[in-house]
């Protein structure tokens, strides 16, 4: 069979009518494989941007969450980020973490804060509402889930009015945890510390980081404002956070574990705080000046302090119940 | 995509192919089927392709679909070819004309083909049985004239020494 054709028979096989019909299949195949082929690229830059986006949002979100911890751990006194939850989105995020405080061996969630973090701007928009503030009384200024914050005071400026939570002390009940902040009638040393404030839990030291523009401004503001009106908040007060349970001991490490904080938190203000601590010899934890602290117990553990001439003023934070 | 390329490789590549198939023992619908859809494939991947080796892209591309039919349908190539007729045509370029004397034994032409080498075989039925000229083979193989030509020569030399195995002469 087969090579008895002839030129018309080969022409009537292979004729114009066929190589159209090649063509319309032809064209069609090729359309499908281009929109295929496109498919396929588009997935596969798909996943090279999520896989891309994700490695550099875990990295930003790391970074982030450093950095963060460091702030709250030098801006809220004995206060740590307890949980982050992070929400990834293109080239950044939204870190949404909660502020707690260990009050004795309790931890209590004191606020809850978003940070948006990444490459492309983002607008967080935060509504609320809050008290108002009685005259002539002391500010109160609390955190979100309802604790007093604490107010302080330095020792070398003379104040119109100090705060005196303590005499207040037996109104709170037997069955509470109470946190007291206390100011100081004088710089101290860890080691003399240990003789002004005996049997007493320390949670933190307040550590003497302002310069001498500070203490101008607290002074001026101290003769020229109203008698409650002038303070340090816990925001502006500085210091270290023991390690429960671990004491006087630890203070050295944890000091150390302070100036980290200020080396690494990439903020102006703490980076001059770091140099200045450096620069004025500070680096040995047994010279620190300590202005103040954060004393913890119940009613009965903290009623030693009453009377303390030591001590300038003191300042209710968390009261918590003890179980 | 150019239309008119598309025509000419059609008038000129689609009987040659077809006819080539069928002295491989395609059967004519098959071999239809295989040359339609070659040029479709063509089409498909027109812009892919350089114009120049279009002609040879088809070709191996419809040797491959016929194997592939091949394989699927379990079936042996079956070589069809006018032996006299190719004993002939490859006589006429002298240093075979001592096979000439031998035409008696032309049936055994298939053997002889068969255990060359695909390349040599190919451009042999190209050249002796379906006539096609050097250009012709060119473009189907993608070769320049004179590669051809040379390639053709080893073909019949390789042809010669298989014969003369197989012979005794």
């Amino acid at each position: 069979m087969g090579d008895k054709l002839n030129g018309n028979e080969l022409d009537q096989i292979f004729d114009e009518d066929k190589l159209d019909r090649a063509i319309k299949k032809g064209k069609r195949k090729s359309t499908k494989r281009t929109v295929l082929i496109s498919l396929l690229i588009a997935c596969l830059v798909f996943v090279l941007i999520t896989v891309g986006n994700t490695t550099l949002t875990i990295n930003m979100s790391n970074k982030t969450f450093q950095a963060m911890s460091a702030y709250i751990k030098l801006t809220v006194p004995n206060g740590y980020i307890s949980k982050s939850v992070d929400t990834f989105g293109f080239l950044g995020g939204r870190s949404n973490y909660t502020i707690s405080r260990t009050v004795g061996n309790k931890p209590v969630v004191l606020e809850e804060r978003v940070q948006p973090f990444g490459l492309l701007p983002q607008f967080i928009m935060t509504r609320g509402q809050g008290s108002g503030q009685v005259a002539g009384d002391w500010p109160s200024t609390y955190w979100e889930y309802g604790y007093n914050k604490m107010i302080f005071f330095h020792p070398q400026i003379t104040y119109k009015e100090y705060k005196n939570d303590l005499a207040n002390l037996n109104q709170i009940g037997n069955d509470k945890f109470i946190e007291v902040g206390l100011s100081f009638d004088k710089p101290y040393t860890i080691s003399e510390l240990s003789n002004i404030l005996p049997n007493v839990n320390i949670s933190w030291y307040w550590v003497d980081t302002f310069t001498k523009d500070d203490l101008d401004r607290y002074e001026k503001e101290a003769t020229e404002y109203d008698a409650k009106a002038t303070f340090i908040s816990e925001f502006d007060a500085l210091g270290v956070d023991i390690i429960p349970s671990m004491s006087n001991e630890s203070f050295g490490s944890d000091y150390n574990s302070f100036l980290y904080n200020l080396k690494i938190s990439k903020n102006k203000k703490f980076l001059d705080i770091f140099n200045s601590l450096n620069s004025k010899g500070y680096t040995d934890p047994s010279k620190v000046p300590i202005l103040g602290t954060i004393a913890y117990g119940t009613k009965d553990q903290l009623e030693s302090l009453i009377g303390n001439s030591h001590i300038k003023a003191s300042s209710f934070g968390v009261i918590t119940e003890k179980y | 995509m150019r239309k008119d390329v598309l025509t000419n490789l059609y008038n000129k590549q689609a009987s040659i192919i077809y006819r080539y198939l069928l002295k491989h023992g395609c059967r004519r619908e098959v071999a239809e089927e295989i040359v339609q859809d070659s040029f479709v494939k063509a089409i498909e991947h027109f812009d892919d392709v350089e114009p120049e080796r279009l002609s040879s892209w088809v070709f191996k591309v419809a040797l491959n679909n016929y194997r592939n039919y091949l394989k699927k349908a379990s079936a042996r190539e079956e070589l069809l070819i006018d032996e006299a007729h190719f004993l002939k045509k490859l006589s006429n370029d002298n240093e075979i004309e001592d096979i000439l004397l031998v035409e008696e034994k032309a049936t055994e032409i298939h053997d002889c083909l068969n255990s060359l080498k695909e390349s040599y075989k190919e451009l042999l039925i190209l050249k002796y049985e379906m006539e096609l000229s050097y250009k012709e083979i060119g473009k189907m193989l993608a070769l320049p004239d004179q590669t051809v030509k040379t390639y053709l020569f080893r073909a019949r030399t390789a042809f010669k020494s298989v014969w003369r195995d197989n012979h005794g002469r």
